[in-house]
């Protein structure tokens, strides 16, 4: 069986970490575009540890890659031959996507509410109530948009996913590598401007929110 | 919030971030599913015993529709 780690516009250098059951990682070309890959006897586990080394190896090709797709843990392909035949399936699309993340970044924030304070018994009638709690989670839909609006103007692409109560915004954003430290101030502008609000910024990381190439917001 | 707790915070963020990123993003080829969508939910469940507060992972987690949505490539 073969996993897969990324996908490279080029081949990069060996790569020096070990891959799943420290198996060794091989590049392998297929039409113009270079496979991060192991082999193994079984499917590997979904385990901890091999999600970590999965990452570590992304990690490690994107250090020295200027374009890679991370590949999604879990899936497994027979041969070099079933492998070669996805590939080619959509060798344009992944050329578009390689294009579009080259020379860039993925960063992340996640944007923690406290929670809702207990709804004091001034609401006299069912209908207050309903009419306090809409209110509030209108302003906090228009809270997490504007930090979003804030966050995606500093960005070349980006991807908002479901919310809750308390998770206000988790978000990822497509950043050119040179553009990091500007995005932290922006992030650090928004934590000054809304204490209330804990605004957790994490990265740099391999761009594996955009790897798949859906359209902005359709996350 | 003290600096411990913003600190430890942020490394159960950063985990978190990590393990959704490894589970639900990066490019999908067709080829066999090995890890089905019982087996996230199975590292999930792992995660939360890693993490030293439960209320932080479930504060933090997204709702369950981004899974439903990583299901398909």
């Amino acid at each position: 069986m073969i996993h897969l780690y990324a996908v490279s516009a080029a081949k990069a250098e060996p790569v020096a970490t070990s891959g799943l059951d420290d198996a060794p990682v091989e590049w392998h070309e297929v039409d113009g575009l270079a496979l991060a890959l192991s082999r193994h006897a079984a499917a590997p586990p979904g385990t901890e540890e091999s999600l970590l080394r999965h990452a570590a190896v992304v990690e490690a090709i994107a250090e020295r890659a200027a374009a890679v797709l991370p590949a999604r843990f879990g899936v497994a392909f027979a041969d070099e031959a079933a492998l070669e035949r996805s590939v080619r399936e959509r060798r344009a699309a992944l050329g578009d996507v390689l294009d579009r993340v080259r020379g860039r970044i993925e960063l992340g924030v996640r944007v923690l509410a406290a929670p809702a304070p207990a709804e004091p018994s001034s609401a006299a009638t069912g209908g207050e109530y309903l009419r306090a709690r809409l209110r509030e989670t209108t302003e906090r839909e228009g809270l997490a948009s504007a930090i979003h609006d804030a966050l995606a103007a500093r960005s070349e692409d980006a991807r908002r996913a479901p919310a809750s109560p308390t998770l206000l915004l988790s978000a990822a954003y497509l950043v050119p590598s040179d553009g990091v430290a500007d995005f932290r101030e922006t992030v650090h502008g928004l934590e000054l401007a809304h204490p209330a609000l804990s605004i957790l910024c994490t990265g740099p990381w391999p761009p594996y929110s955009f790897a798949s190439g859906d359209a902005g917001g359709a996350s | 919030m003290t600096t411990l707790d913003q600190q430890t915070l942020a490394q159960q963020v950063t985990l978190l971030e990590l393990v959704d990123r490894v589970l639900n993003k990066g490019v999908v080829l067709s080829g066999d599913i090995t890890l089905s969508v019982a087996g996230v939910d199975l590292v999930y469940v792992g995660l939360r015993l890693m993490l030293a507060s439960v209320g932080t992972l479930e504060q933090l987690h997204e709702p369950e529709a981004e899974l439903v949505h990583a299901a398909g490539p």
